[in-house]
């Protein structure tokens, strides 16, 4: 249960389009590198391995040669109704700021990782170990987002600093910052995929494309059902990959057409 | 006053209600919190003016222009280019990480020099040019005894190479195998170009167009643009090869063949196309073709060979038929070792749809011309095999080189075989150019390191698979090189004056400055008002003019679509019927390996980056053991069950993996990764998996003599 249901007027989200996607990964290295997280060395460790977007590979679980795949990206889903907070004893996650992103505050998190039972999407992460760099890698970090220690919990934020960037930009050129244009705020995943299968934009703002796709028949979100109201979107005009969003049983039907 | 009972309550309760009201112990609290995650070893962040710098990547030849972010000078991160024709905003997994790779544990800090003992030692650059000039002195007259392997294959660098082998009388330049040796096979000068963006229907044979094959990038904006959100697809792509890589995957169609099947099906669809009454008569050669066609690739023997059942095929030459701009490209899967048969039998298909140097079909693009004196033509180094080289060394047909030297390539782990490339070059004094202490640098008598492409001015010339010819320029986005470290292009043209040869050029930058110069020549544009496909379609750009040293050196990126000769079309139908492979079955080795080459493992000559490491799945690798994929009814076949170590054993080698259960490879194959088991780089690369180069099996094709190992066979078995 969420302890307060805050409504926004900006809704900052994505719609994915998983039939476009080709799961090349482009976007998990864009996004360590602009928020710093340090390459481990045994990757296969999925413990330890920080994935704030994370590329999951789908089948249709049919034998050859009826075979298909798709790929997930998945960041954090920025719920409407979000598990993470209510159970956050120190507040160092929320969802308040217009915009609707939840927020991470890693110097307040105190590593107790109940967000992380309580996330359904495993969209956090836990550091375990200090990040560590090789020598002189640290170099590369970039000067936007503070690198966290052991001991606290960490996510996707929608590059977040990105969002203050464009607007004090938009400050700067005397525009409202209350109302970006679409493309002027922009996280790094959406803006390196090579196919363009990510669009991002302000949900409730018609003039932005995300604003439609997310209406559309063939768009549909994470574990729907447990009504945490993701803010990303996945599209696909394949039903079996809009089933398996849900976990649908055998028997049941899935909306669109 | 005794102190009782109901006073000591008070005081306690009076000193605890006391205590909230001071601040102090909240601030204290807080301060613990802060400082409990402050800690020195923990690397704090640096701030700076913030800058781009606009370069073109040499990681891998798809040629992405990259724009690199610097903080205070310091590059923090690769993004690529929104104005740049082969990336358009778009990167790939190894060029997005390939700020970090600056700084990898595998850099070479400087130039080393083998000791009897086999370690490397510093030496000076004074000293390893001395070295290197006496050495190359040695062999100076005598022909062939030094030769050179780059990898490196749209990079004018290859001149210097060429020019300087000739002045010591040596003519071997090779290049590391590509798809271009294939493509010069087919035609003599110049280029093969595919116009994707025109095409409203892509037949893929092999090309891992979206990942490993050619204009990578550029593909991926290709197949994404015909393929909006939201809307209808403008151009269905159909993807003919054994997995479903990541083209396969994404392909609105995956016809599932052996690697090495691709020409037999393309003359399957070719059947029905001229039983359908398609004609050629452009081309000389049609009869023959059509006799050779209908009278062999009958559906029968098309669906013995490939499997795939006849109503498929004709389905496929009905689409390309209803097709208005269908476009066939040919390709290996990993894009290396495909044989003559395969690609002329699919570039077939093109010249009876009539669309070659038409929007949406493939073209025919030029090469630039060279510009240092004594430099070979590209044709000619493209067209050199240096697998069968390495092949007739190693068997003493071919006299052993003594000096050879390496160039943005690991020839000693990325050639099929690398065994039997050890043992040719053997003995041979090896020096090594590498950035990265690879597998080739480890066994080098001489390290000259080059500086990283973020460091360097180099150049990109029309990757291979693009539709137009292009030319852009590396910059360094650093002001000094991190490492003692020094371009190759220099260290050539200083050791090629030492010697008495005369290249023409003070330094490398002046040979960049001479291409560039060249280029006015020719009929070119800018790509800053009108990408090369809308010209292709037919909006006309404005010629490049100005001072195109100054406009290219700040990024600019020059394109042609001129085409550069009259070429004279032919279905090729001499070369396919001699190229074409013996219906007979191999049962030693009864599974074909459909090797897979990705970007997220890194590319021919870089090992899989630091950062590229998470993106490899718990199916792809599991601490040091990698997986080899199957259908479960070939593992079935073979006893097999998920998670089961195998050996996958070719004619010279074997190698060692987990199984992994993926519908998504085809009957009686085995699907495995190149770019994994690196012995020598760094933590983050070594000792992950087995080199499946080693169960690569080389075989020579008739009619073209070309060396072959995109359809290796192998031998499975439960370890």
């Amino acid at each position: 249960m969420v302890l307060y249901l805050k409504e926004f007027k900006i809704k900052w989200g994505m719609v994915i389009d998983l039939d476009r996607c080709t799961g090349c990964g482009a976007c998990m290295v864009a996004c360590q590198a602009e928020n710093n997280i340090a390459p481990p060395v045994d990757a296969s460790n999925k413990r330890y391995s920080l994935t704030w977007l994370l590329v999951y590979q789908l089948s249709n679980k049919q034998p050859y040669p009826n075979h298909d795949v798709a790929y997930m990206p998945r960041p954090c889903l920025q719920c409407g109704k979000p598990n993470c907070v209510p159970v956050c004893p120190v507040i160092a996650t929320d969802k308040n700021q217009e915009g609707g992103i939840v927020s991470q505050v890693n110097a307040r998190c105190i590593g107790c990782r109940y967000c992380m039972a309580a996330c359904p999407y495993h969209a956090r992460y836990f550091n375990w170990h200090d990040p560590v760099w090789p020598e002189g890698m640290e170099k590369t970090l970039t000067p936007d987002v503070s690198t966290r220690p052991r001991g606290v919990v960490e996510k996707c934020l929608f590059c977040h600093h990105r969002y203050m960037a464009a607007r004090d930009k938009a400050r700067i050129e005397d525009r409202d910052p209350n109302a970006l244009a679409e493309g002027d705020y922009i996280p790094a995943c959406v803006e390196m995929c090579p196919t363009g299968a990510m669009v991002f934009g302000d949900l409730e703002n018609p003039e932005h494309k995300v604003h439609k796709l997310s209406k559309s028949p063939y768009a549909f979100r994470l574990l729907e059902r447990l009504n945490t109201k993701p803010q990303v979107y996945y599209y696909s005009k394949r039903e079996w990959v809009r089933k398996q969003g849900d976990n649908y049983l055998e028997h049941e039907t899935v909306g669109g057409v | 006053m005794a102190l009782n009972r109901r006073s000591f309550l008070t005081f306690a309760a009076g000193g605890v209600a006391g205590t909230l009201f001071t601040p102090v112990i909240w601030k204290s609290i807080d301060d613990t919190a802060i400082w409990t995650q402050n800690w020195p070893w923990i690397p704090r962040l640096e701030y700076g003016p913030r800058a781009y710098a606009a370069t073109t990547c040499k990681l891998c030849p798809a040629g992405c222009g990259l724009n690199i972010r610097t903080a205070g000078g310091r590059p923090v991160a690769a993004e690529g280019r929104t104005d740049h024709p082969l990336s358009q905003g778009g990167i790939c997994p190894l060029g997005a990480a390939a700020v970090q790779l600056l700084y990898a544990p595998a850099r070479i800090k400087g130039p080393m020099q083998k000791q009897a003992d086999g370690t490397h030692q510093p030496i000076s650059w004074d000293q390893a040019e001395a070295l290197l000039k006496e050495k190359l002195a040695e062999q100076n007259g005598k022909k062939d005894a030094v030769v050179c392997v780059s990898g490196d294959e749209n990079g004018t660098i290859n001149e210097l190479f060429s020019a300087l082998l000739g002045g010591l009388g040596s003519d071997g330049c090779f290049l590391m195998p590509g798809e271009q040796i294939v493509a010069s096979k087919i035609l003599r000068e110049g280029s093969i170009g595919y116009d994707l963006e025109n095409a409203d229907f892509v037949l893929v044979f092999g090309a891992d167009l979206l990942d490993g094959w050619g204009t990578a990038v550029r593909n991926k904006k290709a197949y994404g643009a015909a393929h909006p959100m939201g809307e209808e697809a403008s151009a269905e792509y159909v993807y003919v090869g054994p997995t479903q890589n990541v083209t396969g995957g994404a392909a609105d169609q995956w016809v599932s063949i052996a690697p090495g099947m691709e020409g037999v099906l393309a003359l399957g669809v070719a059947y029905h196309l001229l039983q359908g009454g398609m004609t050629a008569p452009q081309a000389h050669d049609f009869f023959a073709y059509r006799n050779f066609v209908i009278n062999r690739y009958t559906p029968e023997y098309v669906e013995r060979l490939t499997g795939v059942a006849p109503e498929q095929v004709a389905e496929l030459a009905r689409k390309l038929r209803s097709a208005n701009k269908p476009l066939i490209i040919p390709g290996s899967t990993i894009a290396q070792g495909g044989g003559v048969f395969n690609f002329a039998a699919a570039l077939s298909l093109n010249m009876l749809f009539d669309n070659v140097n038409s929007a949406g079909g493939i073209q025919v693009l030029p090469d630039l011309p060279t510009v240092v004196s004594g430099a070979k033509e590209p044709a000619q180094v493209r067209a050199k095999d240096l697998v069968a080289y390495v092949q007739g060394v190693a068997e003493g047909k071919v006299s052993k080189p003594a000096v050879c030297l390496v160039y943005e390539a690991n020839p000693l782990f990325a050639l099929p075989l690398p065994d039997v490339t050890a043992q040719a070059f053997d003995g041979t004094y090896l020096v090594s150019f590498s950035t990265f202490y690879d597998e080739t640098a480890a066994q080098a008598d001489l390290l000259l390191p080059t500086p990283t492409f973020i460091e360097r001015f180099d150049d990109v010339q029309t990757p291979y698979g693009s539709g137009f010819a292009s030319y852009s320029l590396t910059r360094p986005a650093i002001r000094q090189p991190i490492f003692d470290t020094k371009p190759t292009g220099d260290v050539l043209l200083a050791v090629a004056k030492a010697l008495g040869i005369d290249l023409g050029f003070a330094s490398f930058d002046k040979v960049l400055e001479a291409k560039v110069a060249v280029l006015s020549e020719l009929e070119g544009f800018f790509t800053d008002k009108v990408q090369p496909w809308e010209a292709r379609a037919g909006k006309a750009p404005a010629a490049a003019s100005g001072n195109l040293w100054r406009t290219i050196s700040r990024g600019a990126v020059w394109a042609s679509i001129t085409e550069p000769f009259p070429t004279a079309m032919q279905l090729g139908s001499t070369i396919i019927s001699q190229t074409a492979p013996p219906d007979a079955e191999d049962w030693t080795f009864p599974v074909s390996l459909a090797a897979m080459d990705s970007r997220t493992y890194g590319s021919r000559h870089i090992a899989i980056p630091p950062f590229c490491l998470p993106l490899l799945g718990e199916q792809e690798i599991q601490g040091d053991v990698f997986y080899v994929w199957m259908n479960s009814a070939t593992a079935r076949s073979y006893g097999l069950q998920a998670e089961d170590r195998v050996t996958l054993t070719g004619p010279n080698g074997s190698c060692l993996a987990k199984v992994r259960i993926f519908e998504g490879v085809g009957r009686n194959m085995v699907a495995a990764p190149l770019g994994f088991g690196h012995t020598a780089w760094d933590k983050f690369s070594r000792n992950k998996g087995d080199n499946i180069y080693k169960v690569l099996t080389v075989r020579t094709e008739p009619g073209s003599n070309l060396a072959v190992w995109a359809d290796s066979r192998v031998r499975i078995a439960k370890a």
